[in-house]
């Protein structure tokens, strides 16, 4: 049952979000089985739901990939600059006219953003051959508010509309998503999911430290890079069409690491069902508490993510090294 | 004023007050904020104010040099048109001329009425901060719409002037015509980035193309240019109605 739990409630909580929204769908059971047949249903609310699948799945796995890397629970793709990296190179990209947000060009931008920002936050890091927990986090938070700060100064000084606001780079929305921009995000999941799946055998071992890890037989650089890249295209994809939504990639692989232990393999299915789980409800309530207004969603995040977090180290305050 | 046929006596003006007649005048403020120097620097007899008028400590400042300054009522719809006007009469001492224009308006405004109820959504907009909202009730809009014998769907069904836009509640008012500022419609990247919005290209308007827009220091102004704005505003929603 423990298996399964996170699936079922997936199911459910998918099934609520396309049946909850502003507009009364007449006849919702007949026109949810005939594609096509409700305006609002199919080009609105099953597009905005589905993309909140993806996005949950996505960040969910970037997560998880940041902590495989750096073989430490507080890495995370907001804390690593990757995010930020994420929504400067999409906003850079968006500016000088190369790509619409959204678009395939800008996921790729936004991932080779935040590969850059990932990288520097390691150099950085690094400078003194002693790449430390404390280091990366501390090197990381400051390259985030730095890349953070130039996406605003850049959002404030070119007003237009197709570069988004801060509040949309900080806050995620899933608003504005088109049918359209479910293939670009679709790609990057498979893309990222794919290399996660390959390379998590050799992360299960980097977990034991780089010493062991490397008498096992295993390219610890290469495997941290290949890990870096698929955080980068996973986060990438994801920021560059919702913004940043706060807490999933931190969230989602400490509850799967608590429930199903430390297998990467078993990890990166569990980790994307329930990253995908608590954006969809996070969406669902965002949308649903103050209609017909909206919530921002990363503040909906925030509020299911902290204490979920704070609950599981209250019950098992080593979560990391126990399994 | 300048409809007072008083644009002999103004010497300075506020930035919304784009009419062409008055491009030669002096502006007194920077954006909407009272630059107190300037305007006493332009040794004005009477400064006309509304309650909006700020920084309050600019008015103060020019109260303290010595000029007369007016506080007029405030015009948010049709109806408050006639007390703003005879108030800024009153003020420049020209009751009669206030009101031969009181009924001028209103001549104006009674003939603009449409044959058929067209669904009117009005969208504030703008794009660069991501704000989208929908008029509702209060919104100023909604007494244009009902002044052209339109239905304003956003005042008949939400609850506050002006209410998040999403694309489940624009789908569901469904309107037949959407009416927008023309630097909104812009800052959202014109009639075709407004399309590409969720939830518009749902509604009846998105799918006819029908998006009227309407100056912005014009549409909400509720002045002496309204009456001619009610006109072209009937008349445009009658040709994109067709």
């Amino acid at each position: 049952m423990k298996k399964i739990a996170p699936g079922i409630a997936l199911v459910i909580a998918t099934g609520v979000a396309v049946y909850v929204g502003t507009a009364p769908i007449d006849n919702f059971w007949s026109a949810l089985f005939v594609p096509g047949s409700n305006e609002i249903l199919w080009q609105i609310r099953i597009p905005r739901v589905t993309a909140a699948l993806l996005v949950g799945a996505c960040l969910a796995l970037a997560g998880l990939m940041a902590q495989g890397a750096c073989n430490n629970a507080l890495a995370e793709p907001s804390i690593l600059g990757t995010t930020a990296g994420a929504a400067l190179g999409t906003v850079v990209a968006v500016l000088t006219g190369l790509v619409q947000v959204g678009s395939v060009g800008a996921i790729a931008c936004g991932a080779l953003g935040a590969l850059g920002a990932t990288a520097l936050t390691f150099k950085l890091a690094n400078l003194r051959s002693q790449l430390s927990s404390f280091a990366l986090i501390i090197v990381g938070i400051a390259v985030s508010a730095t890349l953070t700060a130039v996406v605003g100064l850049l959002s404030a000084m070119v007003t237009r509309a197709d570069a988004r606001s801060i509040s949309f780079w900080n806050f995620g929305s899933l608003a504005l998503i088109t049918q359209e921009n479910l293939i670009g995000i679709a790609i990057t999941a498979v893309i990222g999911g794919v290399i996660a799946w390959r390379i998590s055998p050799s992360l299960d071992r980097l977990s034991l430290g780089d010493a062991t890890a490397f008498h096992l037989g295993i390219d610890v650089g290469r495997v941290r890079f290949i890990a870096l890249v698929a955080l980068s295209v996973l986060a990438g994809g994801a920021v560059s069409t919702v913004g940043s939504i706060a807490f999933i990639g931190l969230a989602a692989p400490h509850i799967a690491r608590f429930v199903y232990g430390p297998s990467h393999r078993n990890l990166i299915v569990h980790t994307a069902i329930i990253g995908a789980l608590l954006v969809v409800v996070a969406d669902t309530l965002s949308r649903s508490i103050a209609q017909p207004s909206e919530l921002p969603i990363g503040l909906v995040t925030s509020l299911i993510g902290a204490p979920v977090l704070i609950a599981l180290v209250a019950v098992k305050n080593n979560v990391w090294k126990t399994q | 004023m300048n409809s007072l046929n008083a644009k002999s006596i103004i010497v300075g003006r506020d930035i919304s007050s784009t009419e062409k007649a008055l491009e030669d005048v002096p502006l007194a403020t920077s954006g909407h904020q009272v630059l107190p120097e300037e305007v006493i620097a332009l040794k004005p007899d009477l400064v006309i104010i509304d309650a909006s008028t700020g920084p309050k400590a600019a008015i103060e400042q020019i109260k303290s040099a010595g000029i007369k300054v007016v506080q007029t009522p405030e015009s948010w719809t049709l109806a408050d048109i006639s007390v703003k006007v005879a108030a800024v009469a009153a003020a420049i001492g020209a009751p009669q001329q206030g009101a031969l224009l009181n009924a001028a308006i209103t001549s104006a405004i009674q003939r603009s009425t449409l044959t058929t109820k067209t669904r009117i959504a009005f969208l504030y907009l703008r794009g660069t901060s991501s704000i989208y909202l929908v008029g509702g009730p209060g919104s100023g809009a909604d007494s244009l719409i009902s002044a052209i014998g339109a239905i304003d769907v956003g005042a008949a069904s939400l609850p506050r002037p002006f209410n998040t836009m999403t694309a489940e509640s624009l789908a569901t008012l469904n309107p037949d015509v959407i009416l927008v500022m023309s630097k909104g419609l812009e800052s959202v990247g014109g009639v075709s980035g407004l399309l590409k919005l969720p939830g518009v290209a749902q509604t009846n308007a998105g799918k006819n193309h029908a998006i009227i827009d309407v100056d912005d220091s014009l549409l909400l102004s509720f002045g002496p240019r309204t009456p001619s704005l009610v006109i072209a505003l009937g008349e445009k929603v009658s040709a994109v109605g067709k």
